[in-house]
């Protein structure tokens, strides 16, 4: 069978992507600051080669290979998940010592805690994270579709294009370039590049899924859908903003004062919601089951949750500004919505959970399912918490304390990176064709660690903020503060080492868990590769046959694709 | 797929199938659609009792410009305004026992330190404690407090008085004080200011170059004594420090000293009568005496207890904390 020769889709991405070099040959030309001239150069030599490598690639005689899926990316992605994974990490483990020992910021201006989380908060979400959703969402849809990746080229310019996007912003932050939106940092140039790219990635991933030989779509794909059409939507009105020169990095945003903080935690929320949420449950929708080799415990269930949370997590942003300048009606909307979002976000936590019943007896002997479920778990959790939060009356005890960034540590180490884990456990050994991964016993370590890191990390920063935000709010009968704001400071000091221990230890798990997969990815001793795969037809487990409960044979069944078999 | 018996759970599969993936057909848990139905219900509270719909207003046509205002009549705005009032009207009636009374009174009332001395320590550490240190002790360049050394008055109301308006603030009632810049602008030459900078050393009981410090003690007379008076001891009056001690704002070593000679020194204290409430200042004045006593009888307690030999020389010593 031929594949196409994506001449269409080269000459369009070639249109698409030339203004992109030229703005960025505009900003290394005229630029005035350091910086801004390297990004300059940067995106102008990677669309430049991009350019290039495309009609090359096109000008290639049409080849007759077999038709099977698309890995090449996947692993690509795979990789690129691993490397933001240690800088995301590694940067956020030492900025928690910075906070417990602030000697150690060494006293310059571009280690300062201001400029590093940036670095730490876009390696984990849009390094690690992205990535991760980029090979498993291919991976996903490619396999519940029965239908190769579209596009002969796009696939590559999504993954490299959403890379670069990556690199402009966590290298602008030490040097000032930001746009001072939490978790929108980058400058209107990335952002440009960032949406060109979520355009592509949302194209490959319609059209994967209208070749695709299934009659129904898979829940995992809703739920991918949904994280490419919120977050293209989200990106685009965030980041409306008017550059001031091609000299200086400096963007002005379209919207001011209360509406642009709303426009913001409009953004934020639902880049929590969709980008950490929604993406990541499409996740767990395909490699848990999988793992357990479970049906998924109720398909009405997944449709209600679905729906409930696609339409209520874009009123709940407001929450984030409660007791501000944002009229109650807003404040009172936003609190009202998230209570009942906390429903439809448990139906995932009910399916996770109960697609488990038959399956339990495999979290002994299976580190990578322990993952998933414990991800379920910190899912339960954080949403719950979440909605607390939300509540008027618990945010003033909360906001603006150390507790949320405990929630959001809940939420991210415990569920989002959780989940990743347990995803890449079975991912890489699928892709690569292995029987499975290098060790059980440094993923058993791993899984320790991690989860001995979280708790010690999230109990930290409850105890933390609860106790400064006591502090803070604490008066005497005479009206007057019983504490000053440097005894809360003081009061934290014990808590912040802990936290930061804890990040440690998660380090080190993450550090062994890439490790382990290095070694399944290049074995020591060299293996025996399949023979080309004959992927016709695509192959198709039957799930009578993989339900083998027998503890002694979860082996059989942790890699129900590979074509091993 | 065809729809199958799944043996776990005794649940029909749905008939679909991807990859070897299903889904049954399990119906919605109660505890799932009763959770839904107490969520929906508690919102629905939200909206009848407070402010939280917009919708469009009559007179605007056909904009939206209004919203539900709610029942219980509830608005933030509101609730901190009669927050604040209640802890204006607290504190006045606190501020009273301290705007009332004289201040020397009040700090020669040993109830008056029982009842307030946590409060005005933590006012100190919220305010002062950035230059002068939590334990009142300065730091270089900040003045210690604790040492009875006063640039100003050291009487609790020149204290007071130096809290509301500053040192080289910007009120219109600051003290000012400026030690002038001799090497900058050229008064003294550079030999000068060495022999001057030796006659401190030697004042100051410091190791020093005789035959220096005696021509610096001409030049001291005619240059410094306006300020310092006779002998550099210092004047109050215009803040100018005593510099035969051995408590130094800028430290006291000979570069210092020749720093301060040659580019003269201007120390800024901040007025606070804009940011506190006079009854704060009030209480920091005493707090600074009350810390200063306690810091004087410990150090005497000591002094007893240490050999008889260095009794004299080091009555009012640094303090170990700086």
């Amino acid at each position: 069978m031929r594949i196409s020769s994506g001449k269409i889709e080269g000459y369009i991405l070639i249109l698409m992507t030339l203004p992109l070099m030229v703005l960025g040959g505009a900003l290394a030309f005229y630029g005035k600051e350091g910086a801004l001239v390297f990004h300059g150069g940067l995106i102008a030599l990677v669309t430049s080669y991009a350019i290039i490598s495309i009609f090359r690639k096109m000008s290639e005689p049409a080849q007759n290979i077999p038709l099977e899926y698309n890995d090449g990316v996947i692993r690509a992605a795979v990789i690129m998940t691993g490397i933001w994974g240690f800088i995301g990490f590694f940067v956020g483990s030492v900025i928690a010592w910075q906070l417990a020992f602030p000697d150690l910021n060494i006293d310059l201006p571009w280690t300062n805690f201001a400029r590093v989380r940036p670095v730490h908060t876009t390696s984990v979400i849009f390094g690690f994270g992205a990535n991760a959703l980029i090979a498993t969402s291919f991976y996903i849809v490619q396999r519940t579709s029965r239908a190769r990746l579209a596009g002969r080229f796009t696939p590559w310019m999504v993954l490299w294009g959403w890379n670069l996007f990556v690199i402009l912003g966590v290298s602008g932050y030490p040097f000032g370039i930001t746009q001072g939106r939490e978790y929108a940092e980058p400058e209107w140039y990335a952002d440009l590049i960032a949406l060109f790219v979520w355009v592509a990635y949302l194209w490959v991933f319609l059209a994967t899924l209208s070749r695709r030989a299934e009659r129904h779509i898979y829940v995992a794909n809703w739920y991918f859908l949904a994280f490419l059409i919120a977050f293209a939507m989200l990106h685009t009105f965030n980041n409306l903003a008017i550059p001031i020169s091609l000299e200086y990095a400096k963007s002005y945003s379209l919207f001011s004062g209360v509406k642009d903080a709303m426009t913001q935690w409009w953004y934020g929320h639902n880049a929590v919601g969709f980008f950490l949420t929604a993406s990541f449950v499409g996740m767990l929708y395909y490699f848990l089951p999988k793992a357990a080799g479970r049906p998924i415990y109720s398909y009405r269930l997944g449709i209600i949750g679905f729906w409930g949370l696609v339409f209520l997590y874009m009123w709940v942003g407001s929450h984030h500004l409660h007791y501000t300048a944002l009229p109650d009606w807003v404040q009172v909307l936003g609190m009202s919505m998230s209570v009942i979002l906390l429903i439809p976000s448990w139906a995932v936590v009910f399916n996770g959970f109960f697609t488990l019943n038959g399956a339990w007896h495999k979290l002994r002997v299976d580190p990578a399912l322990r993952f998933m479920a414990l991800a379920v778990c910190f899912y339960a959790i954080s949403t719950l918490e979440g909605v607390f939060m939300a509540m008027k009356p618990v945010n003033a005890l909360s906001h603006y304390t150390d507790w949320t960034i405990g929630h959001v540590h809940a939420g991210a180490l415990g569920w989002v990176a959780f989940i990743t884990f347990g995803s890449m456990y079975k991912l890489v050994p699928w892709v690569w064709h292995r029987e499975g991964t290098y060790s059980k016993r440094l993923e058993a370590w791993h899984f320790w660690l991690a989860l001995s890191g979280v708790l010690i990390y999230v109990g930290a920063m409850w105890n933390s903020g609860i106790t400064q935000s006591l502090m803070w709010q604490t008066y005497n009968p005479d009206g007057q503060f019983a504490f000053a704001f440097i005894d809360t400071v003081d009061a934290m000091h014990p808590y912040y080492i802990a936290r930061a221990f804890g990040g440690t230890l998660y380090l080190i798990g993450f550090c062994l868990g890439a490790y382990n997969l290095w070694l399944t990815i290049h074995p020591r001793t060299p293996i025996q590769m399949p023979d080309q795969q004959e992927l016709k037809p695509l192959p198709t487990v039957n799930l009578n046959k993989a339900t083998v409960k027998s503890p002694m044979s979860v082996k059989a069944t942790e890699t129900p694709t590979g074509p091993a078999e | 797929m065809e729809v199958r018996r799944d043996p776990v759970t005794g649940e029909n599969t749905t008939g679909h199938e991807w990859d070897g993936l299903e889904e049954l057909d399990k119906n919605v848990p109660w505890p799932f659609k009763l959770g839904l139905v107490i969520a929906i219900a508690i919102a629905a509270v939200m909206w009848v009792m407070l402010p939280s719909w917009p919708h469009i207003s009559s007179d605007k046509w056909p904009y939206v410009t209004d919203y539900t205002k709610g029942t219980i009549g509830y608005s933030d705005r509101g609730r901190v305004a009669r927050n604040l009032a209640l802890l204006a009207d607290t504190q006045a009636k606190f501020d009273k026992r301290f705007t009332d009374r004289d201040l020397k009174d009040l700090l020669a009332d040993p109830e008056a330190r029982k009842s307030y001395f946590a409060a005005a320590a933590t006012l100190f550490r919220e305010n002062c404690a950035m230059c002068h240190g939590r334990k009142i002790t300065g730091r270089p360049r900040f003045p210690n407090l604790a040492d009875n050394q006063w640039l100003w008055s050291g009487d609790v109301d020149g204290i007071y008085e130096t809290i509301k308006y500053g040192i080289n603030s910007e009120h219109d009632d600051s003290r000012s004080g400026s030690m002038p810049a001799f090497g900058k602008d050229e008064m003294l030459d550079l030999d000068q200011i060495h022999d001057v900078v030796e006659y401190v050393m030697k004042i100051s009981g410091q190791k020093h170059l005789p035959d220096a410090a005696k021509r610096g003690a001409g030049l001291f007379k005619e240059h410094c004594v306006a300020c310092h008076q006779k002998g550099g001891v210092g004047n109050a009056n215009n803040g100018a420090p005593n510099l035969t001690d051995d408590e130094w704002i800028y430290e006291g070593h000979k570069k210092t000293v020749y720093q301060s000679v040659f580019y003269g020194r201007a120390g800024v204290m901040p007025h606070w009568v804009d940011r506190l409430r006079d009854a704060e200042m009030r209480q920091l004045a005493l707090y600074v005496k009350w810390v200063g006593a306690d810091i004087a009888a410990q150090k005497a307690v000591e002094l007893k207890n240490k050999p008889e030999s260095k009794v004299t020389e080091k009555l009012d010593g640094k303090d170990e904390d700086e």
